[in-house]
């Protein structure tokens, strides 16, 4: 797991000042207003009650110094499956991709940390410069391991107890997914614990994956730590949506791009209709399934019948290219995508396809729009003069608000946002591959999901 | 209207043509070339003649940018040899899965069924690829050009059914670029349908970018990938 941290807030607004482009002209401005401030939080924090809180609105984030020392083997037989390293590395994996941790380095944990057992001595982790400690245990037993994870405020030298009963010892199978998924709901409710709201890792992320020849809708867990297939069919298939379970996706399996739905390991033909049937999302009430099809022309976005496909609704009829229908979280309206006015830019309408209008006015190029779960912002991909790919937001009731989240690390494209609204998984090229990468919705820290390369599209869901 | 817009075109280009002399004997020789190029990187699994046959191509490519109209068309002439070469020795097998391949390891190239039968393989190397400009979906005095060459051979074929294939360079977001390809497609569909191509005899396909012939990311990779293919069925 990469550490990609953006650049220091200065950095940032001087970087931003020398683009040239009417657009990064135009967010330089957000950015000296916002991220100096973002950096004075940085550095203060506030000691004290739970000890670090973690504000979550933008531009004011501090993430708080986690210790994670290696695991105590409190049984008698030895680690004979690497159980020790499993845990602390998916412990690890969480708390950094969450983007509200750091960790502490390794060379500064107190030495032989595992002799004070499950009782730290608070003055070492304290001059260590850790703010959290988390302290995980385990024992061998039979075909099961028995695994305590915990968590201490160093600050105030007490033990947390985490909601839900995570911290208290459990008994598991040798199962790895077990073990990641009891790690994952332990590193949730530390989350919850700081933030107030719940980690995302009970979230699932669908994107697409290259292969030789092939491309294919697959499962990633948000941790990064699990990519699983859930197309096998050898084509192309692309373009992956998920909500309530179910997966949107598109497909070349046929004589074109057509609509399919998986749900509970089954793969079901929802739209084939002559020319493109693409980028299907579910309203939030499960009701109806907003489509971009080409049948009757150009390519307009319609509402289906999210089981049979049939036309409930046409929404745009024009000459230009309409596409990439993203609902507004009442369901109320859609972003979309058109060129109906010479360039492709974000456009927005009612439900029922009434009161359609421009949103994005700078840049030639503005598309793939991802509706914030709070209502109040839509991100989308903007490409400046120079054939750079990067990651906006702009507030649907007020385009003079637009925020710059990525900048000088690469393509970035395609955002989609965690169910909860506080984070945004994107593509980006920024180490020289296509891997997704989750940034908190400020954009203040943007870490690597995946591993490999090949990466595309990524949709959250749950 | 169209027609004798057409005819002015032609006219046009057999003009420039017969102006340059040899530096248009060497464009065509050069064009030619990079055609068996590209069949040759979507055939099967790449011959050792490929690198070989890409190479000579860009010396053909520079020899004809300084004006050396005379060794450009020879080297042309070699490419192309090379790259059918290669294009007739994979015979169409894919790559062992152990073997490393010449190109990108994150290939898009199309699932085997939805290129051409073999049998069909004359009539392929017939038909020419449309190409266009970045986001555009405008036929150019070239892509023109290359229709009526294919219009030619669609008029000599009245049983055939022709597949018109959209296709986009990589940049660019999924969605959009099968919306454009689909868009360079129907173009020509247009086109064809004008030049009294039956209806039934096209349909079209907008493949995006997902079906990349060149993974060059450079100003030739793009451009060899924003085309329309004629897929003869």
């Amino acid at each position: 797991m990469q550490d990609t941290h953006t650049a220091s807030a200065l950095l940032k607004a001087l970087k931003a000042l020398t683009a040239l482009t009417a657009l990064t002209a135009l967010t330089a401005l957000t950015a000296l207003t916002a991220y100096p401030l973002a950096g004075a939080w940085a550095q203060e924090g506030d000691v004290g009650g739970k000890g670090i809180e973690v504000p979550v609105s933008p531009g004011q984030v501090s993430r708080v110094l986690i210790a994670l020392p290696p695991a105590i083997n409190q049984g008698g037989a030895p680690d004979t499956i690497g159980l020790s390293e499993r845990l602390i590395t998916s412990v690890e994996r969480g708390l950094k991709i969450s983007g509200y941790f750091d960790l502490l380095d390794k060379e500064l944990l107190p030495q032989d940390s595992t002799a004070e057992g499950m009782t730290p001595s608070f003055p070492s982790w304290f001059n260590a410069g850790a703010q959290g400690l988390i302290k995980g245990a385990f024992a061998l037993e039979g075909d099961s391991v028995k695994v305590t994870l915990k968590l201490f405020n160093v600050d105030l030298k007490t033990p947390v107890t985490l909601e839900g009963g995570v911290d208290e010892p459990v008994t598991l199978s040798r199962d790895p997914s077990v073990l990641q998924a009891h790690v994952l709901r332990f590193v949730d409710q530390v989350i919850k614990h700081y933030t107030g709201t719940l980690g995302f890792f009970s979230t699932s992320i669908v994107a697409v994956r290259r292969g030789q020849g092939t491309k294919s809708v697959v499962r990633v867990t948000p941790d990064g730590a699990t990519v699983s297939n859930i197309t096998t069919s050898g084509k192309i298939n692309i373009l992956p949506s998920l909500s309530k379970g179910r997966v949107y996706f598109t497909s070349y399996r046929g004589n074109g791009p057509h609509l399919f739905l998986y749900e509970r390991g089954t793969v079901k033909s929802i739209s084939a209709r002559p020319g493109i049937n693409t980028g299907a999302v579910l309203s939030p009430n499960g009701n109806l399934l907003a489509v971009t099809l080409s049948h009757e022309g150009s390519s307009d976005i319609y509402l289906l019948d999210p089981s049979s496909g049939d036309i409930r609704r046409r929404l745009t009829a024009n000459r230009g290219i309409d596409i990439s229908p993203a609902w507004s979280p009442d369901g109320s309206q859609l972003a979309f995508v058109s060129d109906r006015e010479g360039t492709p830019q974000i456009w927005v309408m009612n439900a029922d396809g009434s009161g359609q209008r421009r949103v994005t006015f700078l840049g030639r190029y503005n598309q793939s729009p991802a509706w914030s779960p709070k209502g109040d912002q839509i991100a989308f991909t903007s490409r400046d003069e120079q054939f750079v790919f990067d990651i906006f937001t702009i507030d649907p009731k007020d385009p003079n608000k637009i925020t710059r989240l990525t900048q000088n690390q690469g393509n970035n494209e395609e955002p989609s946002w965690s169910p909860d609204g506080r984070h945004i998984v994107f593509s980006s090229t920024r180490s020289g591959r296509a891997e997704l990468y989750i940034m908190t919705s400020d954009g203040f820290t943007q870490r690597q999901l995946t591993q490999g390369g090949g990466f595309e599209t990524p949709y959250w869901g749950e | 209207m169209r027609a004798s817009l057409r005819w002015a075109t032609l006219a046009l280009l057999a003009l420039s043509l017969a102006a340059c002399g040899g530096a248009g004997r060497a464009k065509g020789s050069l064009t030619s070339a990079v055609e068996a190029l590209e069949l040759a990187r979507k055939t099967g699994c790449p011959h050792e003649s490929l690198p070989l046959a890409e190479r000579t191509y860009e010396e053909a490519k520079r020899l004809l940018e300084e004006g050396k109209y005379e060794e450009s068309e020879a080297k042309s002439r070699v490419a192309r040899q090379l790259a059918q070469e290669a294009a007739r020795a994979s015979g169409g097998q894919p790559c062992p899965a152990e073997a490393v391949t010449v190109v990108s390891p994150a290939t898009d190239a199309f699932p085997p069924e939805a290129t051409a039968p073999t049998s069909e393989a004359a009539a392929v190397e017939e038909m020419r690829v449309v190409y266009f400009k970045y986001d555009s979906a405008q036929l150019t005095e070239e892509s023109i050009a290359t229709i009526e060459r294919n219009l030619r051979w669609l008029r000599a074929h009245p049983d055939k059914q022709v597949e018109l294939g959209g296709h986009c360079d990589v940049r660019g977001t999924a969605e959009y670029n099968i919306a454009l390809s689909e868009r360079r497609a129907d173009a020509v569909r247009g086109y064809l349908l004008k030049s009294g191509v039956p209806e039934q005899a096209m349909s079209v396909v907008g493949y995006g970018s997902e079906a990349q012939v060149s993974f060059r990311e450079d100003e030739e990779g793009h451009r060899l990938n924003r085309r329309v293919e004629f897929k003869v069925r």
